[in-house]
């Protein structure tokens, strides 16, 4: 096998050999000149070609703008609602088991309030019960999630007959975690927490994958079907509790909050030590629910719930 | 820029129509092209509008969520114009119970003002449903909340003896009840009966007429100031 066919060699052009060393590569400038000419016509071509794409670039702009597509960004950035200030707020959502009676108010109010789906296994917040029997087991029911209250004796399977020992209720809702694995596994960011620690969902950005539904531990959030009403006017995305955000930028309570009968739920503002929050949690002590979940869930609970091991 | 001259030749050969059609053809693809990358530049920006939207303001969907609309106010806001209901529930056993558990959502009332009738608003008026979702006996509800088992309660209307605003116990309640189709008095004014409302006579008399020459049905404390019943 002679070196001219060598792999990687060819015909033409001869690799360098011992006989033709690497000077002899060099090429007179002169040689060169055509082509720098090219060179410089391409060059001429690029910022022609530039120039086309910079002038398509603002003409696409000018289009757009006739469509809504830039609209929400020409607004100036401004507070979330002009009378509110999200920072220095710490929200805190304290709910007493040992008061709760499960009327269920709190869960027909959210669906009013928030244009929640009518059926009750759409829901953002929902009344458990819990029943633990006197052979020490534990039962839980929440019929319809507790929308129309509840019926005598616990309607677990297997719970009928057997005689009580303990039964409290407990009202349920997004733990509005510190540590959110919602917001961790969403695979388009549209979930995200606002400065104020309430996390929110993004109807625009959110493709309704469902992986938030499973991530969450606490079971908080749901999809939203198409047909009938939807919270934001958007079905067919994610939804949660919202602490009620447009309530509480405006200096409401939640509305599960606002018709509680017995003020089993208390919600406000844990920043300012005179509000009626700073005071229930240094009285009451509660406890966040299953904190082994390792997501710094920011709803306490108070009362018997807290036994639970 | 000068043809060459073997292409002038070539051009030249070709059919006047033909030479038309490729000018077209060149023309036709170089609109395509052209409108092709027009649709694709706006569906870019369209598809990653929300995104770029984010980056420049990271706050736009949580004015969004902040800008709905409510449908339950502050029950602060009840006792402007409702003073009489506000005072007697303050010093109820409902104290501390929003008028919007009970009433329904009030925000449109409240905004409708003094112009506010059941015309413009829809107010709910409680009914048994409402009074029965907390009172009914349930396993979990606290012992000291009051509890009625429906089945075993008298009238089956809460409203027409409990006045929710005036408190429950403050004012034992007026029955006003029909006559026709009931047990004997006995079945539930005497020392069985669901409530103790028989305190004079301990030894009530079996005989329904015997009761009714004394008293009236519905004859509460509010018309009996003076005794009106005789002891047997």
């Amino acid at each position: 096998m002679s070196e001219q066919q060598a792999p990687g060699g060819t015909a033409a052009e001869p690799r360098p050999t011992a006989d033709a060393p690497a000077d002899a590569n060099l090429v007179p400038l002169a040689e060169l000149a055509p082509a720098i000419t090219a060179v410089s016509v391409s060059r001429r071509a690029f910022l022609g070609f530039g120039l086309a794409v910079a002038g398509g670039v603002a003409g696409a702009a000018a289009l757009a703008s006739f469509f809504p597509v830039f609209a929400e960004e020409t607004q100036a950035a401004s507070p979330i609602v002009p009378t509110y200030d999200p920072t220095g707020k710490q929200w805190a959502f304290v709910v007493d088991t040992s008061s709760c009676i499960g009327c269920g108010l709190c869960v027909a109010a959210c669906k009013e309030e928030n244009n929640i789906p009518e059926e009750p296994e759409y829901t953002r917040t929902w009344v458990e019960r819990h029943t633990i029997t006197t052979d020490g087991a534990m039962y839980v029911d929440s019929p319809d999630g507790g929308i129309n209250g509840f019926p005598p004796e616990s309607t677990a399977p297997g719970a009928a007959g057997k005689p009580v020992q303990d039964a409290y209720f407990m009202p349920r809702l997004c733990m509005q975690c510190t540590n959110s694995p919602c917001t961790a596994v969403c695979p388009v960011g549209a979930t995200y927490k606002t400065e104020d620690g309430v996390i929110l969902v993004d109807a625009r950005r959110c493709i309704g994958c469902g992986y938030c539904v499973v991530a969450c531990p606490y079971g908080a959030r749901y999809l939203v079907p198409a047909g009938g009403r939807a919270p934001n006017d958007t079905p067919g995305v994610a939804d949660k509790c919202t602490w009620c955000y447009h309530r509480i930028t405006k200096g409401q309570q939640p509305a599960c909050v606002e018709v509680c009968p017995v003020g089993a739920r208390k919600f406000g503002d844990a920043a300012d030590p005179n509000s009626e929050i700073s005071k229930v949690i240094a009285e009451q002590q509660p406890q966040p629910y299953r904190p082994e979940y390792g997501t710094g869930p920011r709803v306490l609970y108070a009362g018997p719930v807290t036994q639970e091991s | 820029m000068k043809t060459p001259a073997r292409i002038r030749t070539f051009w030249d050969s070709v059919r006047p129509r033909t030479r038309r059609g490729a000018f077209l053809a060149v023309f036709a693809i170089l609109v395509g092209a052209t409108a092709l990358t027009a649709v694709f530049l706006v569906g870019a920006v369209m598809a990653w509008n929300p995104y770029l939207d984010y980056t420049v303001n990271r706050d736009t969907n949580a004015k969004q969520w902040a800008g709905l609309e409510l449908s339950f106010t502050s029950s602060s806001v009840c006792a402007e114009c409702h003073q009489t209901e506000h005072t007697r529930l303050v010093s109820a056993t409902h104290q501390g119970i929003g008028c919007q558990s009970c009433h329904g959502p009030l925000l449109a009332h409240a905004e409708a003002g003094a112009k506010a009738d059941s015309s413009t608003v829809d107010v709910k008026v409680p009914t048994n449903e409402v009074c029965l979702r907390c009172h009914t006996s349930a396993v979990g509800r606290p012992d000291a909340f009051r509890q009625i088992i429906p089945s075993e309660h008298y009238v089956s209307s809460c409203l027409e003896c409990h006045d929710p605003h005036t408190g429950i116990a403050n004012r034992p309640p007026v029955v006003l009840h029909p006559l026709e189709d009931l047990p004997p008095c006995l079945t539930c004014h005497g020392p069985e009966g669901f409530k103790a409302r028989n305190q004079r006579h301990p030894e009530g008399s079996k005989d329904d007429n015997k009761c009714l020459e004394c008293h009236a049905a519905g004859r509460g404390p509010a018309e009996s100031q003076a005794p009106q019943a005789v002891t047997p």
